[in-house]
């Protein structure tokens, strides 16, 4: 712990040396106590999408933007193909994916492929990180993905149509209708999109080292999404919201392994609905009904010299309904209560696990909260989750304070403990899966100074956060002595997190133009600190893919309605091996947007032009697997009002 | 952590040198003369499944040194390729057998550089060579024998065979192919007259038929691992079995229950005397390594040594056994050198990852 303060001193001479000329700051505004609590509550580090760059990423994948736009770390199992997250060197099942208030992630494997979701751009993203999961439950050890599609009930008539041109292949289209008064709002959202990813790359197993064209990489991705919204009064709001997507994938092979052409295809049904009311002054409540479909149809396949084989055909469907309620409870200006319920059954249905294999779950969660006026807010919270297995009893402790008054720098503070459960993978795979697992357990650490200053057209957001975290009975599968040698799941490592993040920006805005640059650096480290073998290599070292240090930079200059972006993100080194034997290489790549919009009476034309990988690097993500050269992608969105 | 790392971390952040961190230095292999002095062992590794990362390294008897990933020293930037499958050697040269990468890369031993690349394969597992024009190379995928011309390094017919063909013997006037059941299961070893290309016969053994050794007596001994069918159950798991046939019309002489049901063996070798078979099964935890008399009338049911191993090979040189320990898959190996004689623990030597097994000069 002393260390972290070496840098809370830092970071407090840095910003006082600039104290003096601070705005007024209008922290607590942002709590809005009588405001319906969801995803509205003070949490450590927060990161929000600018909602203005989502022009760019309209119908492309939450994998790009994450990518482009933050420093979570992305797996990339090549073009168009799986995706994975890990927020603050943990586990891809570390992070929830939470939609309108329902996790996304798979009962079966704990995680969500990013790669199969569309941004739409009306929707709002934040990246929530460390754990989380006296808040939001299960799953949220390494944080939360937050993505709301919100009605706009300002709006009477919205139509738009998005067509998108790109390298390799790709074209896609989406169309969106938005109509409603004040008191219905009615949003549907369709798209599709085809991608070939047949670009070319170097293959450097064979001699000759050929120029050669990535095969079975093409992708088509088809969803619709339908939103109602229905406002009675002031005080009650019901929003229904329902999606639909296909996805239908080839999965590019591994670079030298041209004979493995294998095929996902996965159609999912998603759905919430939710209903909100104020009841008084000091009570309101919150339901929310999920239920999430999951139908998965994975070959692996071997390309022969005529024809194909297909060496497995593996077909999955699970489901989760989910019922939760929230009440909130508001004595005092001084005090705040929340009462959570909640319920999930999840469901999956397998070759592998010998049929059906259900899990019921229920939590019950309490929230105290005691705001001190001008200064900050304390918040404990605590949870305890009911079901087959041993799950821990959970809590946090989170704070939020303003330090030397109004100078504007914002303390967070906070220290939880959190829980994953494992998959149904994890207890019922046959061979292998242990129904003895334990819940993961995780106790972490987070502390965050965030400084706002505004001088006359000029501001500048300041944040930098440390943070510790230990995962313990962390669940590993490999070979196994009980299980006849098979591969099998146990409670066998133990990992230690550490690291710093920092985000930096600075907006500079006159009458005609605006200008921002945007700085931020991440160092994690996430070092395995268990022997789960004799004579084990890995003990002590950083984990595989995880890299140690990460950044990005920006500068967006917008004039009138036209706007230039220009990114460059920095990814480290990441080991490949646990024994830390072999290693890929870092990179940087960078990117280039020019968008431009016109207007005519009621319509609307957007412009974005972009140039990815500006600078046509080589370079992997995950061994082996191909990256795209210099790519473009021109998007035209009509719109009518 | 040390606080003056987070010191200067934090130091590094407000100076902005952000993209200043280095990769890990990296031994820039100099192409040098491997060494290689045809005393020492060729040890094989697969690496990890889809990646690029099989390695050999070559370990002399002499003074136990190890010269580590030798093709990689040779030939940078030229990677091994992924799954290597096997290396055979055949008068001076060497080839090594890609599942994964689909080829067969032939280098010269003198130096280790590649000298040609045989291609058109869909997941080639071994090769036989059968004299200095023609090799035989299994191709578990399409269920037939590649023929190779070795003059021209191209593959000039094909033989079809049973499922998933693997090992290969080289008799005086025929190929004996194991063909180990592919995707579903085989039951059968195949017999190819190499002077025509073709195949003159099949002998029904049981399912899967992975592994063949000739002993010193002429015999053929064919290691069938047993169907695992529903992985999800043992139940309906069939017998690993252990077969001595006639060396000339390949008759069963004899036939032996390995373990119990669930027991899937899948690796044979045979001593320098031809007298003594040792096998093991890949996936069989605590199967340990046994061992078999050629002339015993019944298996021994424990184990000749203890522990799990991946791969088994023998140095017929000196005489060692060489067993690979793939500990969890995702971190180098070790081979396990044993006295043949007593079972006794030599050293452990360093490898690639996923040891799949070894080979010396022939």
């Amino acid at each position: 712990m002393r260390n972290f303060w070496v840098i809370i001193i830092l970071f407090t001479f840095f910003n006082c040396t600039q104290a003096f000329c601070i705005g007024d700051t209008t922290l607590l505004k942002e709590i809005q106590i009588t405001e319906f609590l969801r995803n509205k509550l003070f949490f450590k580090s927060i990161q929000k999408i600018d909602s203005s760059i989502l022009v760019s990423y309209q119908n492309r994948s939450l994998t790009d933007l994450l990518n482009e736009q933050t420093l979570v770390t992305i797996k990339n199992y090549g073009a168009g193909g799986i995706a994975t997250i890990s927020l603050r060197g943990t586990n891809a099942s570390h992070t929830k994916l939470i939609w309108n208030g329902i996790s996304l992630n798979s009962p079966m494997l704990g995680l969500f492929d990013y790669s199969t979701f569309p941004v739409f751009s009306n929707s709002k993203i934040s990246i929530i990180s460390g754990g989380q999961s006296a808040e939001f439950g299960a799953g949220a050890i390494g944080g939360v993905i937050n993505v709301d599609d919100e009605a706009d009930y300002g709006s009477r008539f919205k139509l738009s149509f998005s067509q998108q041109m790109g390298s390799f292949g790709r074209s896609g289209n989406s169309f969106n209708l938005q109509f409603g008064n004040n008191k219905f709002q009615s949003s549907t959202f369709l798209n599709r999109l085809i991608a070939k990813n047949d670009f070319l790359f170097v293959d450097y197993q064979k001699f000759s080292r050929p120029k050669v064209k990535l095969e079975n990489a093409s992708t088509i991705q088809e969803g619709v999404r339908q939103s109602f919204d229905w406002r009675p009064n002031s005080k009650r709001i019901f929003s229904l919201n329902s999606w639909f997507q296909y996805n239908n994938r080839n999965l590019a092979p591994q670079i030298g392994n041209a004979n493995n052409v294998s095929t996902i295809v996965d159609r999912s049904f998603r759905n919430s609905l939710e209903y909100r009311e104020i009841i008084n002054s000091k009570v309101n409540i919150q339901t929310n009904i999920g239920y999430v479909r999951d139908f998965l149809l994975f070959k692996n396949r071997l390309k022969l010299a005529d024809s194909i084989a297909e060496l497995l055909s593996s077909q999955s469907i699970s489901e989760i309904y989910t019922l939760s309620s929230k009440l909130n409870f508001k004595p005092s200006d001084q005090y705040n209560f929340q009462f959570i319920a909640e319920g999930f059954k999840e469901s999956a249905k397998i070759k592998e696990y010998g049929g059906l294999k259900a899990r019921n779950r229920y939590s019950i969660a309490v929230s105290v909260s005691r705001y001190f006026f001008n200064k900050g807010i304390i918040s404990a919270n605590a949870r305890k989750e009911f079901n087959d297995l041993a799950s821990p009893f959970i809590g946090s402790i989170h704070s939020e304070f303003n330090l030397f008054g109004k100078r504007g720098i914002k303390l967070l503070n906070s220290v939880s403990t959190n829980y994953a459960l494992p998959t149904l993978n994890d207890l019922y795979w046959k061979p292998g899966g242990n129904i003895n697992l334990n819940a993961e357990k995780s106790f972490n650490v987070d502390i965050a100074l965030e400084k706002k200053i505004i001088l006359n057209n000029i501001s500048i957001n300041n944040s930098i956060t440390a943070y510790w975290s230990k995962v313990n009975d962390w669940i590993l599968w490999q070979p196994s002595l009980e299980y006849n040698g098979n591969w099998s799941p146990q409670n066998l490592k133990r990992v230690r997190t550490s690291g710093i993040e920092s985000t930096n920006e600075i907006k500079w805005t006159r009458s005609k133009d605006s200008f921002s640059f945007r700085l931020n650096y991440s160092y994690t480290q996430a070092i395995n600190t268990k022997s789960t073998t004799e004579n084990d290599q890995s003990v002590g070292k950083q984990l595989i893919y995880i890299p140690l240090n990460s950044g990005l930079a920006q500068i967006k200059y917008q004039l009138k309605t036209f706007q230039i972006r220009y990114g460059t993100n920095y990814y480290g080194y990441r080991f490949t091996t646990s024994d830390h034997s072999d290693f890929l290489p870092s990179y940087v790549l960078s990117q280039i947007n020019f968008q431009k919009s016109f207007g005519y009476k009621k319509y609307q034309i957007e412009i974005d032009a972009g140039i990815y990988n500006l600078f046509n690097k080589t370079y992997q993500n995950l061994p082996d697997r191909a990256q795209p050269g210099r790519n473009f992608l021109i998007q035209f969105n009509l719109k009518y009002k | 952590m040390k606080t003056n790392n987070y010191f200067l971390l934090a130091i590094t952040i407000f100076s902005v040198s952000i993209f200043s961190s280095c990769d890990p230095e990296t031994e820039v292999p100099i192409p040098i003369d491997t060494g290689y002095e045809g005393k020492g062992v060729f040890m094989i590794s697969e690496g990890n499944f889809g990646t690029s990362n099989s390695t050999i390294d070559y370990f002399q008897t002499s003074d136990n040194k190890v010269i580590e990933d030798i093709f990689n020293i040779a030939n940078t930037p030229l990677k091994v390729g992924s799954s290597l499958q096997s290396f055979t050697t055949y008068k001076g040269k060497g080839y090594m057998v890609l599942n994964g990468t689909a080829v067969v890369k032939v280098v010269s031993l003198k130096d280790f550089k590649i000298i040609a690349e045989i291609t058109g394969f869909s997941s080639p597992r071994y090769i036989t060579l059968i004299n200095e024009e023609k090799a035989y190379v299994s191709d578990w995928g399409t269920n037939s024998i590649q023929v190779v011309n070795l003059k021209t390094n191209k593959i000039e017919s094909s033989i079809p065979t049973g499922k998933g063909p693997e090992q290969m013997l080289l008799l005086d006037n025929v190929v004996l192919v194991a063909n180990s059941g592919g995707f579903i299961n085989d039951t059968k070893i195949s017999i190819i007259n190499y002077t025509t290309n073709t195949v003159i016969g099949s002998k029904e053994l049981s399912d899967k038929p992975t592994a063949i050794q000739k002993d010193a007596d002429g015999k053929i001994w064919v290691l069938c691992s047993g169907n695992a069918n529903d992985f999800t159950t043992t139940d309906d798991d069939t017998q690993g079995k252990l077969y001595k046939l006639n060396g000339s019309n390949y008759e069963v002489e004899k036939s032996f229950d390995i373990g119990i049901k669930s027991n899937h063996p899948d690796r044979l070798a045979i001593d320098a005397t031809g007298k003594t078979l040792f096998y093991t099964g890949s996936y069989e935890f605590g199967f340990g390594i046994r061992k078999h008399n050629i002339s015993a009338n019944a298996l021994v049911d424990t184990a000749f040594i203890n522990g799990n191993f991946y791969s088994l090979g023998i140095d017929k040189k000196t005489n060692v056994l060489f067993a690979g320990d793939a500990k969890n898959f995702s971190q180098k190996g070790e081979f396990n050198r044993f006295n043949i004689s007593d079972g006794k623990l030599i050293n452990k030597i360093a490898c690639g990852i996923s040891p799949i097994g070894i080979q010396i000069e022939q």
